[in-house]
């Protein structure tokens, strides 16, 4: 098992300079400037020089050739340093009980990714402000959809072609069908900004005011009260998706063998349902969970846009749009991360559920 | 409609039986109408006997069985009429009738089972031990703790080694056999009055099917427990019940009843399955009544059957319905039938000349472990093998599941390479040619599989797949010729030219292995490799593709390697048997220093024995082969008791 899991770990190295120099190769070939895009109405205007732009591609090594642009990226990406220049307080974050716990409480490690080239300031903290957003979001997400797609999935199935079913297959496919953007913004405007209830707020995932003075248990209700619709948003997609994979899964399984042999054991179908049927019917469904991570986080593009919450979807947005060409393949280097992690764990909960399969013995 | 054949005093005891059952009718509702799958069977179950149900696949034995257990879902298939009478631990009951919900009361704690599939039929995702508890704990008061000590003491009754490991392992790390032993233990947890057994041995062994037999026939004994057995193999009766029950399917006899075969639009008769003929086990071997008894019975090739055909029960209901009557029992009966072959393979050029040498062997495939995946260990499937197949001749390759005959047979075509050791056909070395340079001779060497509904593509009609391999090869010239070619083939194998527009899921097994064969035979082939090709099918449809396999020898001089684990067949098929085993399968026979030297040489699968049918099973040297030959089921209730006599 652990074998299995050094290895895997491994295998990330290779696929993650792969991710990167795709996205490096890819950003190289749409060929815009990012200095010239970045200057062109100081241009314009005549305010910068074409000296000072040259003088600019220099600092940012544009007019290198591409091979060591790359280099120096790579070894940007990946040198770990210990830094211990951030002031206390500047850093608010979920970086920092992390670096607490692997360096103790005196230093603090940090990843020197760079700087952005839009605002000068360091990728690791725009990062460092934006992830926990976006996987706050995607985990609770993915968290309403399993729990609401698997006691939908296992009814749907247990009472096939009931009513019941013929209701909730109907309502999903048309779930799973409307777009996101569309679902996003007639819940804000149905249940936010009092054009016909005022529930939930418009924008943000916090209080603007007032936030810094709230206890913790008043910091958890407001920041839930604000991220609702955007679950909701997020969610219902795949939990749509989900429960039909479930009502498919324990169809199949409901008509496995050793179904009719605890049914024959004398066991109430209760007993058969969610004893022998539910943890073999899990298994395909927990494949998805390492398929889904990338497509919430994706996801979150759309809906930060729409409830004006500032996460990694709203940072890649407008990285791509200068384009920030270090931030860029920071996030897609961040995101390509969470992938294979998510995989990763969906590979092991796999073995977790169903002991046939088997990730050798560590020896 | 009447039933002449049907003992029906034999039906009623003096006593009232454990478990009657009175003309039961279940129909399953499909797509394409109603089939009758159970149509007006009565029989009864006395307490402490065995009672036997023989029938074709589609004959309604096993819908029978799960109708008495309601354990037919309910969407599919419904009990319309008849009564099921059972007398167990409360006053009497008509199981047929009462709500479902009250079925679990009975399940597992007065009627148990167990069934055909034991790699299937246990959940994967628990222990072995927890499943058989839940069974304990689910009709008793017993604790859990109480519960996993009964688990141990059944474990050890249905003779399973290393029980309280036993317990806590998962299906999947134990063996078929195995699996089974668990099976039965889970169903003897409640102490039952009736074991239903729905073709228990089918998917196992000879050897391990003989140790289960056995199993059952001893707890049957010790527990005065009553057993319905049910079976499609005569052979496997003939060892275990009292009484037998054969069961028809209803559209099987519409020949007899005056409607020529292949004409479905009559109703004539369309009676669904039923119970054709009841008897004392002597009674049915002995002196059978009805033609379809005598067929099945004829139809199963013994060691003793001498006949260059095998008769088909067809040939029977053909017979009976022109008046004839022939002797099941014979063992030199012939029957001609239209197809046969008129030229023999003796008169073909090169006949027993040597087409395939084997020699030295050694297929091993790695074991991958640690961080880097390097092959740590080998299984080691064919593990030194010298062999010759001379041209037209049947080479028969026998051994138990493991023994490496299927990958024996994969290495002769190249379709795994060896890792040692030279493949010669016609003297050139198959194992130093590149993929392109085998691809011209790939026409001339094919394999037929075991398993007729996976190997034919379902998106394919019957003509591209036929088509297929003779476009490949460049045969026939054109469109046009290679069309006229899969008609003939078709009807070469039994078929009907139109069959060729439909596509595989419409045809029945024993006809899509026919269309297996024509694909075949599409490439003209001179060696075929038979992977276990007749096994999956009932044992009349067996007989007929076996004529028609060795009908094709004598008219093309084909050679086969016939693979199989089925004794009886292999004998009645080759003109050499192989036997195959590995230092794994064989430590068994063993006991003390033996074993322990069998253990360390562990050596994979290789050739224990090879010899002409007859004198190898007249006079089998290995101690191996002995005990294979000592597994086959008797075939008549005679020898089962002659077999029984001497080993006590």
């Amino acid at each position: 098992m652990w074998q299995y899991i050094v290895r895997r770990l491994l295998l990330m190295i290779p696929t993650f300079f792969g991710i990167t120099f795709v996205c490096f190769l890819v950003l190289r070939m749409a060929n815009v400037d990012p200095v010239a895009s970045q200057m062109e109405m100081g241009l314009q205007g005549g305010q910068v020089s074409q000296e000072a732009i040259e003088h600019l591609r220099r600092i940012y090594h544009l007019d290198k050739p591409w091979y060591e642009q790359y280099a120096r990226l790579v070894v940007r990406l990946t040198r770990p340093v210990c830094i211990d220049y951030l002031e206390e307080g500047q850093f608010t974050s979920a970086w920092r009980p992390m670096s607490r716990l692997a360096c103790g409480n005196q230093s603090r490690i940090s990843l020197d990714l760079g700087t952005s080239w839009r605002d000068g300031r360091p990728i690791i903290e725009i990062i460092a402000e934006a992830l926990p957003i976006t996987v706050l979001l995607a985990l609770l997400s993915l968290f309403i959809a399993y729990s609401i797609a698997i006691p939908l999935g296992i009814y749907s199935a247990v009472r096939q072609y009931s009513v019941g079913d013929q209701i909730s297959t109907v309502v999903v496919f048309m779930l799973y069908s409307l777009p996101k953007f569309w679902i996003g913004t007639m819940l804000l405007i149905f249940f936010a900004g009092g054009h016909y209830l005022d529930w939930f707020p418009l924008q943000g995932w916090h209080s603007f005011e007032g936030f810094e003075e709230m206890s913790l248990g008043e910091r958890i209700g407001d920041v839930a009260w604000h991220i609702v619709l955007p679950l909701v948003t997020l969610s219902y997609n795949a939990f749509a998706a989900l429960s039909r994979y479930m009502r498919t899964g324990m169809l199949e399984v409901i008509r496995q063998d050793y179904i009719r042999t605890a049914r024959a054991k004398g066991l109430s179908e209760k007993t058969v349902v969610f004893k022998h049927a539910l943890r073999n019917s899990l298994i395909p469904i927990i494949t998805m969970l390492g398929l889904l991570l990338p497509f919430m986080v994706s996801g979150s593009v759309v809906v930060e846009f729409i409830f004006g919450i500032r996460g990694m979807g709203g940072v890649a947005l407008e990285a791509i749009r200068l384009p920030d060409y270090p931030l860029v393949i920071t996030i897609v280097a961040f995101v390509s991360l969470l992938t294979m992690l998510g995989i990763l764990i969906s590979d092991i909960l796999y073995g977790v559920v169903d002991p046939r399969i088997s990730y050798g013995k560590g020896s | 409609m009447s039933q002449p054949f049907i003992h029906s005093s034999v039906v009623q005891p003096d006593t009232r039986p454990l478990l009657s059952i009175d003309n039961l009718k279940t129909y399953f509702h499909t797509e394409e109408g109603r089939v009758k799958a159970v149509d007006g069977v009565t029989l009864a179950v006395e307490e402490g006997k065995t009672l036997g149900i023989v029938g074709e696949s589609g004959s309604g034995k096993s819908v029978t069985a799960l109708s008495v257990t309601r354990l037919i879902p309910e969407e599919q298939g419904r009990i319309v009429g008849g009564h099921i009478t059972w007398r167990g631990k409360n006053e009497e009951v008509d199981l047929g009738s009462i709500p479902i919900e009250e079925m679990p009361r009975y399940r597992g704690a007065e009627i148990a089972m167990i069934f055909q599939e034991p790699m299937t039929s246990l959940n994967p995702v628990f222990k072995c031990g927890w499943q058989i508890a839940e069974a304990i704990t689910q009709h008793t008061s017993t604790g859990w703790d109480a519960a996993r000590k009964r688990a141990i003491e059944l474990l050890v009754e249905v003779g399973i080694d290393k029980p309280e490991k036993r317990m806590n392992q998962y299906p999947h790390e134990l063996s078929g056999g195995m699996k089974q032993r668990v099976m039965i233990a889970m169903a003897l947890a409640c102490d039952p009055k009736l074991l239903i057994c729905d073709e228990p041995t089918t998917a196992l062994d000879v050897t391990i099917q003989q140790q289960i037999l056995r199993l059952i026939a001893r707890l049957q004994r010790e527990r005065n427990m009553a057993v319905l057995f049910i079976t499609h193999d005569l052979g496997v009766v003939a060892e275990i019940t009292d009484f037998v029950a054969v069961m028809c399917p209803g559209e099987t006899l519409r020949m007899l009843h005056g409607q020529v075969e292949g004409e479905d639009d009559g109703d004539n008769f369309d009676r669904g399955g039923h119970i054709v003929e009841f008897g004392s086990v002597t009674d049915i071997f002995t002196n059978p009544q009805h033609p379809y008894t005598k067929g099945l019975i004829a139809c199963r090739p013994s060691l003793k059957t001498r006949s260059r055909r095998l008769p088909t029960i067809n040939d029977f209901l053909r017979a009976e319905s022109e008046g004839m009557t022939l002797d099941p029992t014979d063992p030199t009966l012939e029957i001609d039938y239209p197809g046969r072959a008129t030229v023999s393979r003796e008169d073909m050029p090169g006949f027993k000349e040597t087409l395939i040498e084997v020699k030295g062997v050694r297929t091993w495939f790695p074991i991958q472990s640690g961080i880097w995946q390097r092959a740590l260990d080998w299984d080691r499937a064919v593990d030194g093998v010298d062999l010759t197949i001379p041209r037209g001749m049947t080479i028969g390759l026998v051994g138990e599941s493991g023994c490496g005959k299927t990958t024996l047979g994969r290495t002769i075509l190249q379709l795994v390479r060896p890792r040692e050791g030279q493949v010669l056909f016609e003297g050139r070395d198959l194992t130093t040619l590149s993929r392109t340079e085998l691809r011209p001779l790939r026409r001339r060497l094919q394999i037929i599989f075991q398993d007729p509904y996976s190997s034919l593509n379902p998106r394919l009609t019957i003509e591209d797949a036929i088509v297929e391999p003779m476009a490949l090869h460049g045969l026939y010239g054109d469109t046009k010729g290679r069309r006229e070619r899969a008609v003939w083939l078709m009807e070469r194998v039994g078929l009907k030219p139109d069959h060729l527009y439909r596509y595989p899921h419409e045809f029945s097994g024993g006809q899509r292995q026919r269309i297996c064969i024509a694909r075949t035979l599409a490439s003209e082939p001179e060696f075929i490799v038979c992977d276990e090709s007749v096994s999956a099918l009932d044992v009349s449809i067996q007989a007929e593709v076996i004529n028609l396999l060795l009908d094709l020898q004598d008219e093309m001089g084909l050679t086969y390697l016939f693979i199989t684990h089925d004794l009886s067949v292999v004998k009645y098929v080759s003109d050499v048997v192989v036997v195959m085993s590995s230092s794994r399968v064989m430590a068994d026979l063993y006991e003390g220093e033996e074993r322990e030297k069998i253990l360390r040489e562990a050596r994979g699968g290789h050739i224990v024995e090879m010899k002409h049918p007859d004198e190898l099973y007249r006079n089998p040297e290995h101690p191996y082969t002995r005990k294979l030959l000592a597994a086959i089921p008797a075939g008549d209730p005679e020898q089962a008791s002659r077999k029984k006599a001497a080993e006590a």
